[in-house]
């Protein structure tokens, strides 16, 4: 999305990529997805399983080429850095994983696994290292004593302050949070949730913050993006997403929440979707959520619509978008 | 909270509603007594050091290496010193153990078995050993390659292991024993072709396994080299499960040795292996059963401590296993 304020920290235009499955089968994990992050913000990206937000955000930190598409740091096309550049860049951008249990090395100690980073840099000599390891352990909450532990004598919320200062360890600018905590205990996610804010206000840093939970990513971000299988429907303020949702398939995400509150929630309106998530091998050149749209008409068949702004800083790829703009009124 | 239609739930007691106010629900470290009571902080240790720490304490493990550098020694240092493994005395066939200059007893052709156990013992260990190394070397570089590289590389190789594989062994050694002339050299041969795809596919499945591991993505995230990856993570994390494959096929090799040995394929007669020596030992059986079971119990034994040593390595290298 064209951002005419300021350039954004990070940019991602049309962005697909596409893995092989077996002989001829093409899996489009992400199939022309844009938007854009601006320094400071968290920008939360949700959706089901296998819609391609982790695809998505491998593809920011490297770990995956784009198949078409660009992402753009600071201006510059990531997958054409020279060879310094591209050094900075995993400097610049880094990543949480979401299993605080598989991202750890079992073999390597605390202070081994958040100084891992600093290693290629040179810029530490081994002492050095080892302090500020020391030092990052104390400001995710951990006790620098700690520092000589194996990962495997952490509870799951203490490994993923270990996976966040590893992090934080190469003083990155943007952080991809791929799921930091929905492997964690509810009262525990609050935790690593509170801790990743504080850090974002001590250090300036921007998040793209992939999750499934909508009220965690409504708790977390500024701007949020809905994903569906491969594609972005919607994206819009963490406000006005939560208010007034455009996009059938938003819609339906969100009044699956629970209310807490058994009153409110028993008289409340729910939209239920129709059938499955279709075989992700292959798909026709149609609105992808068709087949479970309520408000499907024959415009859905042709092609996937793009996203369009329906409001100011709403945009949304829906062919009813029109029609259902004046209706988010009437609710 | 103000909820739309489609309005927001927010876990109220756990989130902050309002993300300004968010010093309250900051949330500060602890003093965590819980896990600083619980053990003081140790000295640094490093990973090897500390698996090493873990293998010393295990008093199996540690009795097993022991008894296999027992054994080594009897073989190398004893075939040395005993050079006449060869030497026949017919006066003096079928002593029993403990007779004067023979403690083990002779065989049928009055050799002495002392003699004669330590070169077996010294042939089948080398046997052994040098075939294991190979097949470790061959099988880590070839599954290693394949499993790291993947792809259409991965499949070409691994049809070639699957190729070799379902050709019976058996058919394979009968088949280079006889037309090739018989010796330890050509056993080692023979044992090697055969064995290097065990290994191979382990080291493909751990490379593969450990290649998509969120903390070798997380290291590539973080810059690292492939040098790094495969040294720092793959290599470390791969070497429990290849030193247990390593030390129990050590036995194996041996066995196979053995086997090959006593239906008089591999080494023969009048060179000594663990193998022909419980062959000769077993045709005298029902009256000298020192000559079968004395070259038998060092065999089973010597495999046994291989195995426990095995057990052994694999606990040590697990960091989980520390108490």
């Amino acid at each position: 999305m064209p951002d005419a304020m300021a350039q954004p920290l990070l940019d991602v235009r049309g962005l697909k990529k596409y893995f092989t499955v077996g002989r001829r089968g093409t899996l489009k994990a992400v199939n022309g997805v844009s938007f854009s992050i601006r320094s400071g913000e968290t920008f939360g990206l949700v959706g089901e399983s296998g819609c391609g937000k982790t695809t998505a955000g491998r593809v920011i930190v490297r770990l995956y080429e784009p198949t078409e598409g660009a992402v753009y740091y600071r201006g510059k096309d990531i997958s054409r850095l020279a060879r310094r550049e591209a050094a900075e860049y995993t400097h610049n951008v880094q990543m949480i994983f979401q299993d605080p249990y598989a991202s750890l090395d079992p073999r390597m100690t605390v202070e081994a696994i958040i100084a891992e980073g600093m290693r290629p840099r040179g810029m530490y000599s081994r002492g050095e290292s080892r302090d500020k390891a020391r030092e990052l352990l104390s400001r995710v909450g951990l006790s620098p004593e700690h520092a000589q532990r194996f990962p495997h004598e952490f509870s799951g919320g203490q490994r993923q302050r270990v996976g966040v200062a590893r992090a934080l360890a190469v003083n990155p600018e943007l952080i991809v949070c791929d799921e930091p905590v929905s492997a964690l205990d509810v009262s525990i996610q609050a935790q690593i949730i509170n801790l990743l804010r504080k850090l974002q206000r001590e250090l300036g840093l921007t998040y793209l913050f992939i999750a499934h939970d909508l009220s965690l990513v409504k708790y977390v971000s500024d701007r949020v993006g809905v994903m569906y299988m491969g594609s972005l429907v919607e994206v819009a303020s963490a406000e006005d997403l939560y208010r007034s949702p455009l996009h059938p398939y938003t819609r339906a995400l969100l009044s699956a929440i629970p209310v807490p509150n058994p009153i409110e929630e028993r008289g409340r309106r729910r939209v239920l979707l129709e059938g499955d998530v279709p075989p992700p091998l292959n798909t026709p050149d149609q609105c992808l959520f068709l087949g479970r749209c309520p408000h499907a008409t024959d415009r859905c068949q042709q092609g996937m619509p793009q996203l369009a702004q329906a409001r100011e800083g709403h945009w949304v790829a829906c062919a009813m978008n029109e029609e259902l703009n004046v209706d988010a009124y009437t609710i | 909270m103000a909820e739309a239609a489609y309005g927001v739930p927010v876990h109220t007691a756990l989130l902050s509603a309002d993300p300004t106010d968010s010093h309250t629900y900051d949330y500060t470290p602890l003093p965590n007594t819980a896990i600083r009571s619980g053990r003081a902080a140790r000295p640094p240790v490093s990973y090897w050091r500390d698996a090493l720490d873990r293998l010393l304490r295990n008093k199996t493990a540690v009795a097993s290496f022991a008894f296999i550098i027992l054994t080594a020694l009897f073989g190398f240092a004893g075939s040395s010193l005993m050079p006449g493994f060869t030497k026949q005395d017919l006066y003096n066939t079928f002593l029993p153990p403990l007779s004067p200059g023979h403690p083990l007893g002779t065989d049928e052709l009055g050799r002495d078995l002392l003699a004669r156990l330590a070169r077996g013992t010294r042939i089948s260990l080398t046997i052994g050993v040098t075939v294991s190394v190979i097949n470790l070397v061959v099988g880590l570089a070839y599954g290693g390659l394949s499993g790291y590289i993947g792809g259409m590389a991965d499949v070409v190789m691994m049809r070639i292991v699957e190729i070799v594989t379902a050709v019976p062994e058996m058919i394979i050694l009968l088949l280079l024993l006889t037309v090739l002339k018989s010796g330890m050299g050509t056993l080692i041969l023979a044992l090697c072709l055969t064995g290097w795809t065990g290994m191979a596919r382990l080291a493909r499945a751990q490379a593969l396994q450990l290649r998509e591991n969120e903390y070798v993505l997380a290291a590539r995230v973080l810059g690292a080299s492939r040098l790094w990856i495969v040294l720092r993570h793959m290599i470390p994390n791969a070497l429990g499960p290849i030193m247990v494959r390593f030390a129990m096929s050590v036995p194996g090799v041996i066995f196979a040795e053995s086997f090959l040995s006593y239906i008089g394929l591999g080494i023969a007669i009048p060179e000594a292996s663990w193998g022909n020596l419980a062959q000769l030992g077993a045709n005298q059986f029902p009256n000298h059963i020192w000559l079968f079971f004395i070259p038998a119990i060092l065999f089973s034994l010597t495999m046994l401590a291989f195995n426990l040593l095995g057990d052994g390595l694999r606990d040590a290298l697990d960091p989980r296993q520390r108490r």
